[in-house]
């Protein structure tokens, strides 16, 4: 299959999921339209024989993170640590009163420093395990354990409990089928 | 395994981001996308034997201003003892080799008689550009014209013809970036472009490898202090066609690091171990930081103990010279030793707290953290030995829109500090 039908064939039939794994990343529908574009440009600006639709999706969704994450490192803000409720006036103290009000997985995930909410998705969202996120990442294991602690602090206090996944070198949900 | 333990209230979250509103609405710009790509396909292979680029949106490189010089080609210099014999042209020049084809001259379709010694040519390479062990390499140049002492009818639009990025270490050129290659002036002003000119400053994003010189394969770059240097050739119109100018010209080094690859990532933020506390201290001045807002820490303990669990009473204030409505973030603590953070950075909880001041008009909160240092895989480390320290309080502060509701994309950061803290 050549490039230009390729491309295609992945805009018809996975430009969604593209769209909505950038979409979880940002949390901004602008900003995952531009990521989803320029991972796009970079994986068909390089020829490359062989490459099935599911080569091809993989590899775009490896761009968007990278994109992701190199853009999240251009920008000046500090995003070691932030906390943003965004919906509500009143601070939710009680992370019970969090959910009750409504915030949903978005909101959660748009409380977390870039570097937590890739983590955060690759791991809860994605089921991959500490070693890949790692590898995913370009990181060492040790500071996506550090991120995903401080994810996972953050979202249970808005969404609840995580899955205790004691055992980082396993899925989250043995069995599941990966989007 | 129990409802309880089984739970994820992520595990969803990936089909319903598919079948969101948004995503149902979404469609793949893919004339758009084959497009751009062909262009990026194209500055890959710019500057190919007998092929010109027309790179729409140039690559700025930083460049001292430039004398007419007579652009000849590049004298070449003694080849470098450990450069393949297949490595690309640029590894067996110096710097000195390099830039010796630097000047400006008429372009092949110029009616003008002038010299050009007015035009500046300036371009800048983004500081922080990634520079990976694997030779990856991504960043942004950026080339501009202009002529600061005359009188233009109309500004110069141009394009970029060809160039080359190299890596430098000890005064040698010791990688090149694949897929590009230089081109002298003398061949840029015989060289016909079919090219739609565009205003400056030209910007090019560049995603690339870097070729090593040693073995004219994909470079493994080992891990230590290198400098980047890029060299475009470019042309340029102004007003009617028939003013043409071409220029060469090489930027300025620019230091970049390569780090170890089993390392920790460069330390990102203030609150990141390891870090220099430069950016703090931009944080707490309000000479660098005009946000309306500043933080104290008046009666702020100066002694601890070590590994125990230090609380600070931090004081927001409205320094500015209207009413603060916001939400402001449960500050975290730093600690600070011989300007690099060593340790505190304790995660805290997810509470935003109403700020609701008037001009002058401050609130509490409560900091705290135990006295852990780093350690070299990010988790926590071993408490801090005892000494002196410096403590910190950064927060941010996410201000509400004017009809209500918070405001992220307007937030700022604010830092407070340093309080002397003696660890026991």
């Amino acid at each position: 299959m050549g490039d230009e039908d390729l491309l295609a064939v992945l805009a018809r039939e996975r430009g969604r999921a593209l769209f909505g794994y950038a979409h979880l990343l940002t949390g901004d529908r602008h900003a995952a339209e531009d990521l989803v574009q320029e991972a796009l440009v970079r994986t068909f600006a390089r020829r490359r024989s062989g490459f099935s639709p599911d080569d091809a999706e993989a590899y775009v969704r490896r761009a968007i993170l990278s994109v992701f994450l190199d853009d999240a490192r251009r920008r000046t803000r500090w995003a070691a640590v932030r906390h943003l409720l965004g919906r509500h006036d009143e601070p939710a103290r009680d992370p019970a009163t969090a959910v009750g009000a409504g915030l949903d997985v978005r909101s959660a995930l748009a409380a977390l420093a870039p570097q937590e909410r890739a983590a955060a998705v690759l791991r809860w969202c994605e089921d991959l395990t500490v070693p890949q996120v790692a590898a995913r990442m370009g990181l060492a294991d040790g500071t996506v354990k550090r991120y995903l602690s401080t994810a996972g602090h953050k979202l249970e206090a808005l969404l609840g409990p995580l899955p205790d996944g004691t055992d980082e070198t396993a899925p989250l949900t043995p069995g599941r089928a990966r989007p | 395994m129990t409802e309880h333990e089984n739970r994820n209230p992520l595990a969803d979250a990936l089909p319903h981001a598919e079948r969101s509103p948004e995503a149902l609405a979404y469609e793949v710009p893919v004339e758009l996308v084959r497009t751009r790509a062909r262009r990026r396909r194209r500055a890959r292979t710019a500057g190919a034997a007998g092929a010109v680029a027309l790179v729409v949106g140039g690559v700025a490189l930083a460049v001292p201003p430039l004398l007419r010089g007579e652009g000849t080609t590049p004298a070449p210099v003694a080849a470098h003892a450990s450069v393949a014999a297949h490595a690309p042209a640029e590894c067996r020049r110096t710097l000195a080799g390099l830039r010796a084809g630097d000047g400006i001259r008429p372009g092949s379709g110029n009616a003008a008689t002038d010299d050009g010694d007015f035009w500046r040519v300036t371009t800048s390479l983004e500081a922080d550009a990634v520079l990976r062990p694997s030779g990856a390499w991504q960043g942004l140049v950026r080339v501009d014209v202009d002529a600061p002492t005359a009188s233009l009818v109309s500004a110069p639009k141009g394009w970029t013809i060809a160039g080359t990025l190299v890596l430098v270490q000890d005064a040698a050129v010791v990688a090149v970036l694949d897929g590009w290659q230089d081109m002298s002036l003398q061949q840029a002003t015989q060289v016909a472009v079919d090219v739609q000119p565009q205003p400056f400053p030209l910007d090019t994003e560049i995603d690339s490898t870097f070729v090593s010189c040693a073995t004219g394969e994909p470079a493994e770059l080992a891990p230590g202090d290198y400098e980047l240097v890029a060299t475009r050739t470019l042309g340029w119109s102004q007003g009617d066609s028939t003013t043409e100018w071409v220029a060469r010209a090489t930027s300025e080094p620019l230091a970049v690091t390569v780090a170890d690859d089993d390392a920790p990532p460069a330390p990102t933020g203030p609150a990141t171990c390891g870090a220099s506390d430069d950016e703090l201290r931009d944080l707490a001045d309000p000479r660098t930081n005009p946000a309306p807002s500043r933080l104290s820490a008046p009666g702020a303990p100066t002694t601890a103990r070590a590994g125990e669990r230090l609380v600070v009473q931090v004081m927001l204030t409205n320094d500015g010279p209207e009413r603060l409505d916001a939400t402001a973030s449960t500050p975290t603590l730093v600690v600070v030793q011989d300007g690099r953070v060593v340790g505190g950075l304790d995660a805290v909880e997810s509470v935003g707290h109403v700020v609701s001041l008037d001009p002058g008009g401050s609130l509490w909160l409560e900091a705290g953290a135990r006295l852990l240092g780093c350690s070299a895989d990010g988790s926590a480390g071993p408490a801090l030995d005892p000494g002196e320290y410096e403590v910190w309080a950064v927060t941010d502060v996410i201000p509400d829109r004017a009809g209500g509701g918070p405001d992220p994309a307007s937030a700022w950061d604010v830092a407070g500090g340093p309080w002397r803290v003696v660890v026991r």
